[in-house]
């Protein structure tokens, strides 16, 4: 699959969007958010590092993720994240948004593709 | 696994070391780690899953503008540093390929020093009437040889002596592990040239003729140039070097 081509600039108003579901089946930290995230993708699309821990910081300042420190095998910490209830609803309002901004775009996209025919 | 980490810490060098940033550093670090343990498990090599994990770091830029760090621009601070220099951008194989040169100017000159030694520690130990016809030709020639070689070095070199290079993060940190084990041989190469000048002292008092012990020791002597600009090419690459804006620049 050629994710790879998506220009970074349309996949950006919904990295939050992959986020935020990655976290909806429950408390998750960076390296599990990260698979998870290529995981649903069908293994075609991987995100970022800086893309991911930027996100982290965002979602964190606008309120939809809280972090809490844990630690693992090794005794090293890191820090994992639970979705709060404004974040779901966010996740919400983000899935109806693309929902109409498909239904937008497509109407162009076949608009265009009965030109050609 | 030590990669990552060198090559995160020279990331966040240029960050102002605030909680914060240690908070993500560190959680980028463990979550790179995990990622690298579990290309391993995939069967990936060492160097595979390396370069997969820091293929997928992304961008600095997102991080500095996330965590609102102004990181001030190259430019500004070439200018700072040095009005008339230009910045020369190496790749891993460009600066590969300088350090090559500069070793390739090592090896003139210690066949050099190779047919020096060799001229004048035959007319140390024999009786130069004996070995003359031997002794001038290669002393002579190793003369000519080291000025060539100087004349063609300082012509090939020009470009380099007034330029800032440029290296990305990546490529300085594999030429410095580079560096590193060069180091090691190059201790070796030391100590073996101190025995081997001490040793022809000795056979000199002596007043011993041996020829295969002459050329070992020729032979320490044609090693040493080949060191010191191997040496001197890793110090020009990576010596002066400061962290800007997500790549290595070097500054005089």
């Amino acid at each position: 699959m050629g994710y790879s081509t998506i220009s970074s600039d349309v996949l950006r108003g919904y990295i939050d969007l992959m986020i935020l579901r990655a976290l909806s089946e429950g408390d998750s930290y960076g390296y599990e958010i990260s698979k998870k995230i290529t995981e649903i993708s069908g293994n075609g699309y991987t995100m970022k590092e800086t893309t991911l821990y930027s996100a982290f910081s965002r979602l964190e300042k606008l309120g939809y993720l809280h972090p809490y420190p844990g630690t693992y095998t090794g005794g090293r910490e890191r820090t994992y994240y639970s979705l709060t209830t404004t974040g779901r609803e966010y996740y919400q309002r983000k899935c109806t948004e693309w929902d109409l901004t498909m239904d937008l775009i497509s109407k162009f996209v076949k608009e265009a593709g009965h030109g050609h025919n | 696994m030590d990669t990552i980490k060198t090559y995160l810490d020279n990331v966040f060098a240029a960050f102002p070391q605030t909680n914060k940033v240690q908070t993500i550093k560190r959680d980028m670090l463990t979550g790179m780690e995990e990622k690298y343990v579990a290309l391993r498990q995939q069967g990936k090599n060492e160097d595979e899953a390396v370069g997969i994990v820091i293929a997928n770091f992304g961008s600095v830029d997102e991080i500095s503008q996330e965590l609102g760090v102004a990181i001030t621009s190259p430019q500004q601070d070439i200018t700072k540093t040095d009005d008339t220099a230009s910045v020369i951008t190496m790749s891993l194989q460009e600066a590969r390929s300088y350090l090559s040169k500069s070793r390739g100017v090592g090896y003139a000159m210690g066949i050099a020093c190779f047919m020096l030694t060799i001229g004048i520690s035959t007319a140390l130990i024999t009786q130069a009437a004996e070995s003359i016809g031997v002794m001038i030709p290669l002393v002579i020639g190793g003369i000519i040889i080291m000025l060539i070689t100087a004349y063609r070095a300082s012509k090939d070199f020009e470009r380099y002596q007034k330029a800032n290079i440029s290296l990305a993060p990546i490529d300085h940190m594999i030429l410095s592990e580079d560096r590193a084990r060069f180091k090691i041989q190059s201790i070796f190469i030391g100590a073996v040239t101190g025995i081997a000048v001490l040793s022809l002292m000795a056979v000199a008092l002596e007043g011993h003729t041996n020829i295969p012990f002459i050329i070992a020791v020729g032979f320490t002597f044609f090693r040493l140039p080949v060191a010191l600009t191997t040496r001197l090419g890793y110090d020009y690459l990576l010596g002066n070097w400061q962290y800007k804006l997500g790549r290595w620049t070097y500054v005089r």
